[in-house]
């Protein structure tokens, strides 16, 4: 912030004083209106009563049964949350346990080190849990309502919880990254065990890059650079891409399939039929591609055309 | 407001009050023209009146939106009241350039021009000359092309201009 544009700290001191005062003094949240306002009021119900009266016994009846009801789900909301958020600390405690044990094990010499790597993977994912129910009742107490995880969601009172959220998320994925990259390493020889473990590195950079574009588009939402339409349209987008390449690589998969089973049929070693099960799969598997395709090509569409003109 | 909540309701308004006081002080020192005397009583009365206001009806989903609506509506209210004070010197460009700078009489001008506009056209020009926000971002967020903005900042600036000419010195020729 420019020094110029920054408060004077006695002002703001003086001010908070104030507003503690104020907002004490007023009372009035527990009080009821003035003898003045009451007069009024009672004029007014007087002479608009008899009239509405008929209306008003039936709209005050919805009013009072929406507001109950409304009242009700936020209290079973929160009390939904606080419960998801009690299982969450109960199970980080037994992981906390389990966590000790082990370590207490692989000391002894029982368990290997990567054994016990891969606990602590799995306790700092239920800990990354537990916080997250933590904020989701946070946010429950603020609104009444679900957590609201989408990347448009406002901010609540100074808090960002779908930022928190993926930064809880984002900081197991980086550890469960750089596990994996240790393993690896060390299992460089085994061909086997390097194949899988290239294979789960992976998914989880793959899962980690997810967090990360959800991160910065909840950024761009934020600072103004994008609309909550083109963060939701670019979030949909960024989810149909993976299935679209799955698609592509089925479709590849499969045609390579098709042409041994008919170089098979030709040669007698295949029967028709089994050819035409292999060709039913890979059509299904072009539909499934072709739809991702279109779901992508629309998305792209939708993201080009302003919103408003 | 339920009991308990109003029990709690200074505290709450406490915690909103640090969380926005910096922010909201800064959205109005840009638009107050250095003085800091009207920035802070803007400031001031548009927390007063959350005191009254979120009682009743609950603290809003984004409280400094709520007080920057309240302290934008107070400050156009000020500025519909006086007269602007005649810059000799400048011309309309250099009015309009050094707006978003830091305590300038010129942002004043500005200001008592943008509450004498319509409200589509000093939206945008707040959002360009006192916040200084690219036009891409201002873009995005009205869900419309850099070319379209750009047509709406070149009108809204022309009717600024006609506001402001008679108060600034001769060379503020229109382009």
């Amino acid at each position: 912030m420019n020094t110029t544009h920054r408060p004077d700290p006695d002002f703001v001191d003086n001010l908070e004083r104030e507003l503690r005062s104020t907002a004490r003094r007023q009372g009035r949240f527990n009080n009821g209106p003035s003898a003045r306002a009451v007069g009024i009021r009672k004029l007014r119900w007087t002479t608009g009563l008899v009239a509405l009266a008929a209306m008003c016994v039936g709209s005050a009846a919805t009013f009072a049964v929406t507001y109950r009801l409304r009242g009700q789900t936020a209290d079973l909301i929160i009390a939904r949350s606080e419960a998801r958020l009690e299982f969450a600390d109960a199970r980080l405690e037994l992981f906390r346990e389990e966590l000790q044990e082990t370590e207490a094990r692989a000391a002894a010499g029982v368990l290997t080190p990567r054994e016990v790597d891969s606990m602590r993977l799995e306790f700092a994912q239920v800990e990354a849990d537990a916080a997250a129910r933590a904020l989701d009742v946070e946010e429950a107490r603020i609104t009444g309502r679900d957590p609201d995880n989408s990347l448009s969601a406002p901010i609540l009172r100074g808090r960002d919880f779908v930022t928190e959220r993926l930064e809880l998320e984002r900081a197991v994925l980086l550890q469960r990254v750089s596990l994996i990259d240790k393993q690896v390493a060390a299992h460089g020889s085994d061909l086997n065990e390097s194949s899988m473990m290239a294979r789960e590195q992976e998914a989880a950079r793959a899962a980690l890059s997810i967090i990360e574009e959800r991160l910065a588009l909840r950024q761009n939402y934020l600072s103004g650079a994008r609309t909550a339409r083109q963060v939701e349209l670019a979030q949909m987008r960024f989810s149909v891409e993976p299935q679209r390449e799955m698609a592509a690589r089925r479709v590849n998969e499969l045609q390579r399939q098709l042409d041994r089973v008919h170089t098979l049929v030709e040669n007698g070693m295949a029967t028709r039929s089994e050819a035409r099960a292999v060709e039913m799969e890979f059509r299904a598997a072009v539909l499934q591609r072709d739809l991702a395709e279109l779901e992508m090509q629309i998305l792209e569409r939708k993201l080009a055309e302003p919103s408003d003109q | 407001m339920k009991d308990n909540e109003s029990a709690q309701f200074p505290d709450q308004l406490i915690a909103v009050y640090r969380e926005t006081v910096n922010q909201l002080y800064e959205f109005v020192s840009r638009r107050a023209g250095g003085s800091r005397e009207l920035a802070e009583d803007v400031t001031q009365e548009t927390y007063l009146r959350a005191t009254t206001a979120w009682p009743k009806s609950g603290l809003p989903d984004c409280p400094l939106a709520w007080l920057q609506t309240v302290a934008r509506n107070l400050l156009l209210n000020h500025y519909r009241r006086r007269q602007p004070a005649p810059l000799d010197s400048a011309d309309i460009d250099t009015v309009l350039g050094s707006a978003a700078s830091d305590g300038t009489e010129a942002a004043a001008l500005v200001c008592w021009g943008l509450a004498r506009l319509n409200a589509r056209h000093a939206r945008l020009l707040e959002a360009f000359y006192i916040d200084g926000r690219p036009v891409r971002s201002i873009a995005d967020d009205f869900g419309v092309t850099e070319r379209a903005i750009e047509g709406r900042l070149r009108r809204a600036r022309l009717a600024l201009r006609k506001l402001l000419l008679p108060h600034v010195g001769t060379k503020g020729e229109m382009t």
